[in-house]
């Protein structure tokens, strides 16, 4: 996973990129609603008979309103839809940061981005230490450094892992962050968390995807980051957890014996395969249909045999 | 110059993978409407043990399937229609910019 292997990911998304730019997505929500509003108050007034036909420019109007929600929603479903699908090879966090990053200076680049300023301020480091870094004489992280950083991973690279790799390669600058009491896991956390609350939050708009429509049914989806490199013939150190059905609301932290034993206690079953991709699918299932499979672990053929898809 | 790269992007993607996603939120649909309504015979057999229970049950899965078999026909019928906008949006919205602009200048 090398940094120019990013930019060139990032360049084959440029238009969504430049969508998000153009118009972001908190101002096109906005949008819809206020043109969703004018709409719906323009057709009252029409029905109640308040204003008629012959108020051409009120017809006009409604019609022009109408033809810029729909384009809004088009250009919606086109960046879900391309979100979607770079998902599968990148994240869209790390390449909105290295497509405008200098690989001169990659660090100077993630700290000047949006998410990577907001994560640092969230995980702790103040305004006045990250201008006092960036105005100070210090030693620049490169391209190179991070293409020799990155060579054991393999996949996809997620935000946490793109920032934990480009701060780790310039010590002074994780000092200055030690000097706040920030440490670089503290930091991973905030990204992830930015990461998740962004792909949580786009997943519940998308109210017709399979994981939406069928999430109340037989299973919920929930993908895991692995923290550490796996061996799939190794016991998992860590993991991430989103478990919404039980009373653990939050993130948690558990070994893959206690996620085992968490689901002995719920009678659910778990599917998931070590992956090289270092993230894999749990699926958390229901009772009745974990009882008439066992209480092994199951293989993903199961999963295709249930919900006739991979 | 970017916005141009958009609407050429924008243009293939509307009549490549936005059908391939449309495809998959009516194959959801349809797969949310099989699983509220089908009810297989294995669970009436485990739900009503006795044979006058039985009849019932199968009065109430024939009900239930006939409601599901419907439902299905008019989810195909609605999501025929919206393919069809789909396909002729572009065409849509000029027409419907052309009649905007007709309201502001014919009285």
């Amino acid at each position: 996973m090398t940094f120019s292997s990013l930019q060139k990911s990032a360049q084959k998304y440029r238009s969504v990129f430049f969508a998000e730019e153009f118009i972001p997505r908190k101002r096109r929500k906005t949008a819809e609603a206020f043109f969703a509003l004018a709409i719906f108050v323009l057709s009252i007034l029409f029905l109640s008979g308040i204003f008629g036909a012959e108020e051409n420019y009120l017809i006009a109007a409604f019609i022009l309103i109408a033809i810029m929600l729909i384009k809004l929603r088009m250009l919606e479903a086109f960046c879900s839809s391309n979100e979607r699908i770079m998902r599968e090879s990148a994240d869209f966090n790390t390449l909105s940061i290295v497509r405008r990053s200098d690989p001169s200076d990659l660090l100077r680049s993630l700290i000047l981005s949006d998410i990577g300023e907001i994560s640092l301020l969230r995980a702790g480091a103040s305004k006045e230490s990250l201008e006092t870094y960036l105005a100070s004489d210090r030693v620049k992280v490169s391209a190179a450094q991070f293409d020799e950083s990155s060579r054991p991973f393999s996949g996809i690279l997620t935000l946490a892992e793109y920032v934990r790799l480009t701060i780790s390669l310039d010590p002074a600058f994780v000092a200055l962050l030690a000097a706040d009491q920030v440490s670089l896991k503290d930091v991973e956390g905030a990204e992830r968390w930015i990461s998740e609350s962004d792909t949580r939050e786009k997943s519940r708009s998308s109210w017709w995807s399979g994981e939406n429509l069928a999430a109340d049914f037989d299973h919920l989806s929930l993908k895991c980051n692995i923290q550490e490199p796996v061996d799939p013939a190794a016991v998992l150190p860590a993991l991430l957890l989103r478990v919404p059905a039980l009373e653990e609301r939050d993130k948690v932290f558990f070994t893959f014996p206690a996620l085992l034993s968490l689901a002995d206690r719920t009678s659910c079953c778990i599917i998931g395969t070590a992956a090289p991709q270092r993230a894999f699918e749990i699926l958390y299932l229901l009772p009745s249909y974990a009882k008439s499979l066992g209480d092994t672990v199951i293989r993903p053929s199961h999963v295709k045999h249930f919900f006739g898809k991979e | 110059m970017e916005i141009v790269i958009l609407s050429f992007d924008y243009c293939a993607w509307h009549y490549s993978q936005a059908l391939e996603d449309f495809f998959d939120v009516c194959a959801n649909f349809l797969f949310l409407i099989h699983r509220t309504f089908s009810l297989p015979a294995k669970r009436i057999n485990q739900q009503f043990p006795r044979w006058p229970g039985r009849i019932l049950g199968i009065v109430r899965a024939f009900l239930s399937i006939f409601a599901g078999f419907l439902i299905t026909v008019i989810a195909f019928i609605i999501e025929s229609i919206l393919l069809l906008i789909w396909i002729l949006l572009p065409l849509i919205l000029l027409g419907l910019f052309y009649a905007a602009i007709r309201s502001i200048f014919v009285s």
